[in-house]
């Protein structure tokens, strides 16, 4: 049970009130709250659930042995029985071992960075169970991220902030604006689905149709979903980081992973790239391998990207994408050394590119196989087969157009603390007509898109 | 080896990195500041600082590297007294 579904929307303003209702005490406890209200929720997927509370349980104990640990080999395979273990879960689930995959690619990455974040000694393992676990199975984020760093977010849950009306009213127009990008999702995802689930050649216009609703399907669901446990963070008093900024208005693909997902982005940056590039290539008692930094790097972007392509399952199409991301990573990189690239003239020609690339992209992933992507790109480009211009046809692509845009603009204007947020009236008509909206255009028992990594 | 000769050294290896004569560094100065200075850039620095002051980053410190006032400490905390080896010009 989450976002998507109306008992939740029930079941939050319980949990609300009794969040609210308990006294600050000299040790703030509320996020006993939060975790039993999470616990209530994953009974709903009971083997899932199982799932969070014994890896949390068991890195816990781990984070504490590796802290304990004064020998650097038992720590370091103390390190790696609780990566190896987490990513066990992963792999199974990926493959469809049991019906466990409720968020478990964003709560087995918060598990691993934390680890590894024990490990190199940035943090002190967190000595409560109960507040580990509350970290890394909070309702409002464990089925599709942000992905969070303790080190960020576990002071939080012991010192939320205060709840200002302000602030409330932020949290509410934000909970509405990703309900609202939701059900903009489901309502382009129809047109999405109506192509990509035929085998017809159907020309250019729908193709192109299709393919620009994809992309503003994906980014309304996955920043929908984020907004929401933004919005629900506030509310709480948790402060939950951005993870999507215009991400459509990328200069290039270096950029764009900047922009979009940026928690996942970031737990890639930091826990896979970084430590590639970093590491000695040494074969033990036969040679050292001296690569130039230029090509060491270039290899663990291919490395990062594949493993970034391959946590969205495994796949060959989602191969391939981390293989298609890395290559445009480095070109970007080669061509960025050239002056006319770097200049600000080139400015809209490189936003135009990186869109167009990063579409194909997601063409990749909502394709079955490289045929059916060769099939989708052939229909864009080249007119053949049937091709209706009728005007039920312009108001589809006007739609995904609009879908592009218009939840960028407003997302641009909210990020950049735009006057319209401050002027509290004007705020309030926003929520009230986000809430019609929610409520006339809403097709229920969609699951957002991102629940199901 | 004084922050002054750290900062020279170090200017030599981002204007190297990025290809333009033009940069000028304070210790204030974040990615935000220099256009392209993106995760992949960063890297390519990182490994270049290795190279000429002639020690090994670890995961940590390179996380942690939020300005360049912090890569100039860490290079003060960690170069021998002799570094840097080499500063390449184009």
């Amino acid at each position: 049970m989450t976002f998507h579904s109306p008992l939740f929307w029930i079941y939050l303003p319980l949990v609300a009130i009794v969040y609210y209702r308990l006294r600050a005490q000299r040790r703030d406890k509320r996020w006993l709250v939060i975790l039993f209200a999470s616990l209530f929720l994953l009974l709903a997927e009971p083997l899932g659930g199982l799932c969070v509370i014994a890896m949390g349980g068991f890195t816990f104990w781990v984070a504490n042995r590796i802290f304990k640990e004064e020998s650097h080999f038992y720590r370091k395979l103390w390190l790696s029985a609780g990566i190896g273990s987490c990513l066990s879960l992963l792999v199974l689930v990926r493959l469809g071992f049991g019906d466990a995959a409720y968020g478990s690619s964003f709560y087995i990455f918060q598990m691993v960075g934390y680890l590894i974040d024990v490990y190199q000694g940035m943090i002190p393992p967190e000595q409560n169970l109960f507040v580990y676990l509350t970290s890394v199975s909070s309702f409002f984020y464990i089925s599709a991220g942000p992905i969070l760093r303790a080190a960020e977010f576990i002071p939080q849950l012991r010192r939320p902030q205060f709840l200002t009306l302000i602030v409330a009213r932020e949290a509410i127009f934000r909970i509405c604006w990703g309900l609202a990008k939701k059900n903009i999702g489901d309502m382009l995802g129809l047109t999405v689905n109506e192509y990509f689930d035929s085998d017809l050649t159907r020309g250019p216009l729908r193709a192109w149709t299709a393919v620009l609703a994809l992309s503003a399907q994906y980014y309304a669901d996955f920043s929908g979903y984020s907004d929401i446990a933004i919005g629900l963070g506030q509310f709480f008093g948790l402060r939950l980081p951005e993870n999507f900024r215009t991400p459509f208005l990328a200069k290039s693909v270096a950029d764009h992973w900047r922009r979009w997902h940026i928690s996942l982005s970031e737990w890639f940056r930091v826990y896979v790239f970084t430590p590639l590039c970093l590491a000695r290539l040494t074969v033990p008692f036969w040679f050292d391998i001296n690569l130039t930094s230029r090509v060491q790097i270039g290899l663990s972007v291919v490395v990062t990207m594949i493993l970034a392509g391959l946590w969205h399952g495994f796949t060959w199409n989602n191969l391939i994408w981390g293989g298609y991301n890395a290559a445009l990573i480095v070109a970007g990189a080669v061509l960025g050394t050239w002056a006319w690239v770097r200049s600000t003239r080139t400015k809209f020609l490189k936003i135009f590119v990186t869109f167009y690339l990063m579409m194909l992209g997601r063409v990749l992933t909502r394709t079955p196989s490289w045929k059916a992507f060769w099939a989708v790109f052939n229909d864009m480009h080249w007119a053949q087969g049937m091709s209706f211009y009728s005007s039920a046809r312009i108001s589809q692509l006007t739609l995904a157009i609009l879908g592009i845009t218009v939840p960028h603009l407003v997302d641009h204007f909210l990020l950049s603390q735009s006057p319209f947020f401050l002027h509290q009236r004007l705020l309030t008509l926003a929520i009230v007509l986000l809430i019609l909206f929610n409520v006339i255009f809403v097709i229920p028992g969609q699951p957002f898109l991102y629940e199901r990594f | 080896m004084t922050e002054q000769d750290r900062i020279v050294a170090l200017e030599t290896i981002f204007r190297n990195a990025f290809r333009r004569n033009d940069v000028v560094l304070t210790r204030e100065m974040t990615a935000w500041d220099i256009p392209g200075w993106d995760s992949l850039m960063n890297m390519q620095i990182m490994l270049d600082v290795e190279k000429v002051f002639r020690f090994r980053f670890t995961v940590p410190e390179v996380a942690n590297v939020r300005s360049v006032g912090d890569l100039i400490d860490i290079i003060g905390a960690k170069s021998k007294p002799h570094a840097p080896a080499k500063t390449q010009t184009s």
